[in-house]
């Protein structure tokens, strides 16, 4: 979970809490993702506690978050009028309040979190004028931008993620070159992902908030602009792309490559190339150390005995181990910190020799390192689909692992 | 079609079907989409399109017929925010991704692109 979403959540979490609205009430959580788990987490520091993380996917039912037991939906009904309430950190939450409702389920739902401001199922005339003035909004928003940068294709990244970045700059050059643009402006969301963007070439950059960027990009829809294209694979709502998944596994870069771009899917992607040198590699073995990365914003975490045997089996070998962190992120026990900035991190982790992360948008940006490369992943599914996260985002030349409860880090 | 009743008849689509296809008229492939369209479907769907698509309407779907002005209208509102999570836009996307990209780059059959958004 980001940073803008996890304070706005927590936000919420402490007015609901002096507003007492969880007094006398069992609470559930619904839908277990990153976001969930921080949210059950803030909720144990208030000193509530979670019965249940309700999930539709019926392989986690049984599992565990801590001690709270990840259970079907229908579960919630077993609870007398009046006695619950369901709080939610996710992006479907028009769809998920809407299946509780459908269900009978007739207490309260909170959204705690505000991850997507196109969706609100009401037709109701309140609603309407609420969303044409944030359309209003975009439209000026975009006339300003267009003004800006007139004769200029506008590229918008919609959501703060390094690996959709990554994806989507892979393969723009080959979209401009086959529809004639000779120049365009990128805009994303946050510092970080204008990175990403600068590893690929000179191009100008508009960096949004999350808010501004989703009502630029209704206005974008609206007008059907010819001049702005939305290089994502499954936002806003009218991308329709992840529904061929209900029927046939499409990795994440073939989703880019061919549906995003339409582009043949033998293309090849471009790969970053403008990487700067990271000053402290004096401090860093060269080939025997190991950068450690352990946490990703929309990733369920692994278990800490995973790190922990990676770390000592490093470390008995002789290895430096380190942890990419950022912010109040701790390292890992046994292990130093390091905060390469992005262009840095390729540089670094190929002096290292050995990159071992939980699979998240970095490992993206670190796709094509001259390295040991590794990336972890949590067993869980992607989305609402019956593939795995490992079938999606699995990455060519690394070692890809996927992380069970029985897992041993074993390496010969 | 007054806005009223523009929301009205959505309301009552919303309430009525568990699938409302809003077909716009500048699809080429989409005429391929629905003639092979099969009765496997089990959703309950309703097909809006202009009236002169009146040849695509299929056994076992409701169809509605919309003069230009009232598609423009139904446009306009599912491009101002996500209403319905029931509703659905079949266009080109020129300015974004769609599925018909899998079906003309070969990751994907007609049958299937058309098996995909039905679902």
């Amino acid at each position: 979970m980001d940073k803008v979403h996890y304070k706005e959540m927590c936000e919420n979490l402490e007015n609901m809490f002096q507003s007492g609205v969880f007094a006398g009430r069992k609470i559930y959580l619904f839908g277990h993702c990153n976001a969930t788990e921080a949210l059950s987490d803030a909720l144990m520091e208030k000193g509530i506690r979670v019965c249940a993380i309700l999930d539709n996917n019926e392989e986690k039912h049984g599992k565990f978050y801590h001690d709270i037991p990840i259970t079907a939906p229908r579960e919630i009904l077993q609870e007398t009028s009046g006695s619950s309430a369901v709080c939610i950190a996710a992006r479907a939450y028009e769809a998920m309040a809407q299946q509780l409702r459908s269900m009978g389920y007739t207490d309260r739902i909170y959204k705690m979190v505000e991850y997507d401001s196109f969706a609100e199922y009401s037709l109701s005339e309140e609603t309407i004028k609420r969303k044409r003035e944030r359309l209003e909004r975009g439209l000026a928003r975009h006339n300003n931008l267009s003004e800006k940068y007139s004769g200029y294709m506008k590229i918008f990244c919609p959501f703060n993620a390094l690996g959709d970045i990554c994806f989507a700059m892979s393969y723009l050059p080959y979209f401009l070159a086959r529809h004639g643009i000779a120049e365009c402006v990128v805009c994303v969301i946050g510092q970080a992902c204008a990175q990403v963007v600068g590893l690929f070439g000179d191009y100008p950059t508009e960096i949004f908030s999350q808010k501004e960027m989703d009502e630029t990009i209704q206005a974008v829809i609206y007008t059907e602009d010819k001049n702005s294209f939305i290089a994502h694979q499954d936002r806003p709502y009218v991308v329709n792309l992840h529904k061929a998944l209900y029927i046939k596994c499409i990795p994440l870069e073939q989703i880019y490559c061919c549906g995003v771009f339409g582009l043949p899917k033998e293309t090849k992607p471009y790969k970053p190339t403008l990487w700067k040198p990271y000053a402290d590699l004096d401090k860093i073995p060269k080939g025997k150390s190991v950068i450690l990365s352990p946490y990703a914003k929309s990733v369920t975490a692994l278990s800490n005995n995973v790190w922990e045997q990676i770390v000592e089996y490093y470390i008995e070998r002789g290895y430096k181990c380190f942890t990419n962190v950022a912010g109040d992120e701790k390292p890992l026990p046994g292990t130093l910190p390091v905060s390469p900035k992005l262009a840095q991190v390729q540089p670094l982790a190929e002096h290292a020799g050995t990159f071992i992360g939980i699979r998240s948008g970095l490992c993206d940006v670190l796709r094509y390192a001259a390295c040991k490369k590794t990336a972890l992943y949590p067993d869980y599914n992607y989305c609402d689909t019956k593939w795995k996260a490992i079938d999606m985002y699995a990455l060519e030349g690394w070692e890809n692992i996927v992380v069970k409860d029985d897992f041993l880090w074993k390496k010969n | 079609m007054e806005k009223q009743e523009l929301i009205r008849d959505m309301q009552d689509m919303i309430q009525g079907y568990d699938r409302i296809l809003f077909l716009r008229c500048d699809l080429p492939k989409i005429n391929g989409l629905f003639s092979r369209y099969s009765d496997k479907q089990i959703k309950k769907s309703v097909l809006l399109l202009p009236k002169e698509k009146v040849g695509i309407c299929l056994n076992g779907m409701d169809c509605t017929l919309l003069d230009t002005e009232s598609g423009d209208a139904i446009r306009k509102l599912y491009h101002t925010y996500e209403f319905s999570n029931k509703f659905t836009m079949l266009s080109a996307g020129s300015n974004f991704g769609t599925i018909l990209n899998y079906v003309n780059t070969g990751l994907l059959s007609l049958e299937a692109a058309a098996s995909a958004l039905l679902d």
